[in-house]
């Protein structure tokens, strides 16, 4: 969790009290509530799943090397598949402003794989199998957390908290890429060469701006449903990237960037919140 | 016991009717709630069903019979508008028992229940209820009329007729049987002879039962004059503007017609797409039976006093109801008829003052027509009450009615709507002809050309019945001054006697014409259109944002609807589904309303139990109350029947009345073949596709209108279509959020 956040653990535990604390004063609040919103709650507690397509469409085909069977380096290109869907939980608390109108405030985490290249300084040309130092691809770990808020305004005849929305909100995400450098190492070694690089964990950072369109259904009293769909966009650290840079350090920066992308541009959300 | 219920009946039209209270409240049902009130529709099919069955296969034109028979008539039931155990009602069973007296093969599971509605009419339904409209019973002349009208309603129970004319129709429509190669055009033709042959089949086996009677056969010649005049007034005498004039003044002859249209009315009528045979032919058939039986019998047996009793009472109902429906006319024409006959009864000149009242109202709205109606092709006396009432412009009808109403509050000074009415009057006067009471002429001018002295005065021959006057066909002559003072309602006040007495009520007038508040102009949003402009936009936002803060405790929702349609059907309307909805909705508004901490009461004919005879006629007078606001729109602040809505007030404890309902559609889709490629040439789009093509459309569509009945206003209206379906959790929060506006 520490890498995660990046925080330490005296950190995390202060902000797990203060949303203790900031959760004793949304009880009482709850349940003496008569005011608009489904059946006069103000608060709701949700769960949420996110799925998104991490589609190719939107991530540079690079290419990259590995070795092959016999121990020569061939050249790869991504394995992005067209359609990636994976899914991005979240816990929010929502609070009902009026019958129009309600703010959420959410955590989201999602994980996956990336094909990252290492480094990329050496260019290889075909016909001329001139071998020089590379730094080939590596499967890595990247793991994603984000907070945000959003507001929904609901339309001219529904009431919140049931009926059509559309939204509109702003994520901060942060980042974490983890490199083991396992190819780079297992070749280094069959080469005779020597690994002189440590493992390598690239942190970037994101704001996105997100508006989405949903409806809610009221499964009972206690329990809303929601269904909607969620376009992400990048603020920050994508349009800061040089995408046709050559430097090889830039790379990391440039995978997270078109990961971010990927996980952000077009959501379709499914949640269920609790009312308490 | 028949002379002893006879004595009562009289007893209690009379009291009634003749009450110097001016009060006339409308027919009112007593005793305990019959059942088919109150018995659910969904039962009422299933005990048809199973009477009718027995251990055998379900028929499926039956079965929808039973559904669409029993839904159609607890619409009716439920309406309101029938009364039962009522004076009529009761007075109707009396001569159904005389006949039955005398023809013991009558079943005894025939009910009686009067409609309150000035159409003539009666019918019979499959479960043995004989409707009978006031109507009817305003135009009929005896009871001998009124017991063959009773037998011919008997055959159509006992013959089965409503179920035969459905079976039939089912085979014409879907072209079976005998009607295998029938056209589409000839369908109406093949439905509309069959049910005549029912008629005729009724008229004639009606006559045997009416004939083993003791009443006059003769009388059955009359019941056609009736069904023939039908479209008349319940009478048909010379209209003079005497009605009109409670002063020293004379209504100009400039608003009457030198000539009436003639009464003309074909008996011999082209038929062949009508449900009755004509007249002629009806006529000629009774006729020929009639010749060779007895030609002597009484015109009445119950009670000839009862029956008059229960015709003025019938009479007095069907101006009532022409004056909750706007239809000023034909209410003054009802009214100077009833002058006529009862000159002591005071009901008829307060439907006057009423009816002016109306009328100036909508004429300054720009709307006269709609209550006065359209006078160029009336035929008869009440041709020239249509063109009075066409032709006095608005501003002089506001005077008329503000004189007229004076009157009224002379005679009768405990009267608060009529208070009320001559503060709206004057209001109107100031507010769109800047005339008030320094305007008006309250003594007479010497050497002033009196224009207005001429009115056409007629003399009512006395003959015996409507019928007569028609068929005797007698024209009356007139004079007419050629000049004409426009200034003629000036002089309405003149030696009345009342000059500080109107400078101080047009005080009142202009006080509520500066009203910023007040809007007169006619539109749908009622509710914002009775603020100020800058209100508006303020209350408009705060409205969509946070609601209304009406701070009610108490609210009585009133017949709350509910209906599921599916327009993929041709027949869209789910009855069965709709009925249960509507029941089980009903305990959701309490839970909801308990929730929001609102009082609320629900006055529908599913909660009645046999004892609540009071809530049903409360239900009635509620309901009627509504029919009048909804026509009169904001232009009142109050209606005819303010007193008895008073009493309605103390009774509940509230003096808010809601009307919601719930109306849940599903559509065909449309465009299916183009999402189904877009969606599936796109890929991500194929789980909507499928959602798209697997799922109907539906649509929530819910209104609530919350009125103050004490003042009128309409204070708090919502129609919401929500692309929804019709969910608990859906309609709660609807509902929660109408009720936390109302209570917060």
């Amino acid at each position: 969790m520490n890498l995660l956040l990046n925080i330490s653990k005296k950190e995390w535990n202060k902000s797990v009290f203060t949303a203790l604390v900031a959760s004793l004063f949304i009880i009482p609040l709850n349940l003496n509530a008569q005011a608009p919103g489904f059946l006069g709650k103000r608060f709701m507690i949700g769960i949420e799943a996110s799925t998104f397509a991490n589609p190719g469409l939107f991530q540079e085909k690079m290419p990259y090397y590995t070795l092959s069977s016999n121990g020569n380096i061939q050249t790869d290109y991504d394995k992005y598949s067209t359609f990636n869907f994976r899914i991005k939980p979240s816990v929010n608390i929502e609070y009902v402003f009026n019958r129009k109108t309600s703010l959420q405030a959410f955590v989201k985490y999602y994980s996956k794989s990336v094909d990252a290249e290492t480094y990329r300084d050496t260019i290889h040309e075909y016909g001329e199998a001139v071998l020089t130092d590379f730094y080939p691809t590596e499967r890595v770990k990247m793991n994603a957390i984000s907070f945000g808020g959003k507001f929904k305004f609901f339309g001219r005849n529904h009431i919140n908290p049931v009926g059509s929305y559309w939204s509109v909100g702003m994520e901060y995400v942060l980042q974490t890429l983890a490199y083991s450098d396992d190819n780079f190492q297992a070749y280094a070694i069959s080469k005779g060469g020597v690994f002189n690089r440590n493992p390598y964990a690239s942190k970037s950072s994101n704001l996105i701006l997100t508006t989405g369109f949903g409806k809610q259904y009221a499964v009972s009293h206690k329990l809303l449903m929601n269904l909607g769909l969620e376009v992400g966009l990048p603020l920050t650290n994508y349009w800061s990237v040089d995408k046709n840079s050559q430097d090889p350090k830039a790379y990391p920066d440039r995978t997270t960037a078109n990961d971010i992308l990927g996980a952000y541009i077009i959501n379709i959300n499914l949640g269920l919140a609790l009312i308490p | 016991m028949r002379y002893i219920l006879s004595i009562f009946i009289c007893f209690a039209l009379l009291t009634t009717l003749n009450a110097q209270n001016n009060k006339y409240t409308g027919l009112k049902s007593k005793g305990e709630i019959p059942d088919d009130f109150t018995k659910l529709t969904l039962k009422k099919i299933e005990e048809a069903q199973a009477a009718a069955t027995s251990g055998r296969k379900k028929d499926k034109t039956k079965s929808k019979f039973y559904e669409i028979s029993n839904f159609g008539v607890d619409e009716l039931l439920q309406s309101g508008s029938v009364c039962f155990n009522d004076t009529i009602s009761s007075y109707v069973e009396n001569v159904l028992e005389e006949i039955r007296a005398k023809n013991k093969s009558i079943p005894l599971d025939i009910r009686i229940y009067t409609i309150k509605s000035p159409v003539v009419n009666a019918f019979t339904t499959d479960q043995g209820i004989i409707f009978i409209n006031t109507g009817l019973l305003a135009q009929l002349e005896n009871e001998a009329q009124l017991a063959f009208v009773l037998c011919h309603e008997i055959i159509h129970y006992t013959e089965g007729h409503v179920m035969e004319g459905f079976i039939e129709d089912t085979k014409i429509e879907n072209a079976k049987d005998d009607y295998r190669r029938i056209k589409n055009v000839d369908k109406e033709l093949a439905s509309t002879r069959f049910s005549r042959k029912m008629e005729t089949e009724a008229d004639k086996k009606g006559l045997e039962l009416f004939l083993n009677t003791d009443y006059n056969p003769a009388e059955v010649d009359g019941v056609f004059d009736v069904l023939l005049y039908s479209y008349l007034p319940f009478d048909e005498i010379p209209f003079d503007s005497s009605i009109l004039e409670v002063g020293n003044y004379q209504i100009p002859d400039k608003y009457f017609l030198e000539e009436l249209n003639e009464i003309e009315v074909e008996e011999d009528i082209d038929d062949s797409r009508q449900t009755h045979p004509n007249i002629a032919k009806r006529r000629k058939k009774a006729d020929n039976i009639l010749i060779s039986e007895k030609q002597t019998g009484k015109d009445f047996i119950v009670s000839e006093e009862a029956f008059y009793s229960v015709r003025a009472a019938a009479r007095y109902e069907v101006l009532r109801l022409q004056l909750i429906n706007g239809n000023y006319s034909e209410a003054l024409y009802s009214a100077y008829i009833l002058k006529k006959e009862y000159p002591d009864n005071p009901l008829p000149e307060l439907a006057v003052g009423e009816i002016l009242y109306g009328t100036a109202l909508f004429a300054n709205t720009k709307n006269k027509k709609k209550v006065t109606g359209y006078y160029k092709k009336k035929q008869g006396n009440v041709q020239q009450v249509y063109y009075v009432l066409n032709k006095i412009k608005a501003k002089d009808m506001t005077l008329l009615a503000l004189r007229y109403n004076y009157y009224l509050q002379e005679k009768f000074p405990e009267n608060e709507v009529i208070k009320k009415r001559l503060e709206t009057l004057s209001r109107d006067l100031v507010y769109y002809y800047e005339v008030d009471d320094s305007d008006l002429n309250f003594v007479k001018i010497e050497n002033q050309k009196d224009t207005s002295s001429v009115t056409k005065k007629t003399t009512v021959k006395k003959v015996s019945s409507k019928y007569d006057r028609i068929k005797s066909k007698k024209s009356n002559g007139s004079s007419k001054e050629n000049t004409f003072n426009k200034k003629w309602a000036y002089d309405l006040f003149i030696d009345c006697n009342c000059e500080s007495e109107l400078e101080e009520l047009f005080e009142k007038g202009k006080k509520l014409s500066d009203d910023k508040k007040y809007q007169l102009a006619e539109t749908d949003d009622e509710e914002l259109n009775q603020k100020s402009l800058d209100e508006q936009k303020a209350y408009a936002k705060e409205k969509r944002k946070h609601g209304r803060s009406l701070g009610i405790d108490k609210i009585i929702l009133v017949d709350p609807y509910y209906a599921i349609l599916n327009l993929n059907k041709k027949d869209a309307l789910k009855r069965v589904k709709s009925e249960k909805e509507e029941v089980e909705q009903l305990t959701s508004y309490e839970d909801i309303a308990k929730m929001a901490n609102l009082d609320l009461e629900i006055l529908t004919n599913y909660r009645f139990n046999s004892t609540d005879v009071q809530r049903y006629n409360d239900f009635s007078l509620i309901n009627e109350w509504a029919n009048e606001r909804f026509m009169m729109k904001n232009r009142t602040d109050f209606t005819s029947s303010a007193e008895e809505v008073q009493d309605l007030i103390d009774r509940y404890g509230t003096e808010y009345f809601a009307w919601t309902g719930v109306v849940n559609a599903t559509y065909p889709r449309s465009g299916k073949l183009y999402v189904a490629l877009l969606s599936f040439y796109s890929i991500v789009g194929i789980p909507y596709g499928i959602y798209y093509l697997a799922t109907p459309k539906t649509e929530t569509y819910i209104y609530f209108s919350l009125f103050n009945i004490k003042t009128g206003e309409l204070v708090m209206y919502e129609s919401r279509s929500i692309n929804m379906k019709d969910s608990n959790g859906l309609l709660d929060t609807h509902y929660y959020d109408i009720f936390n506006q109302i209570k917060k």
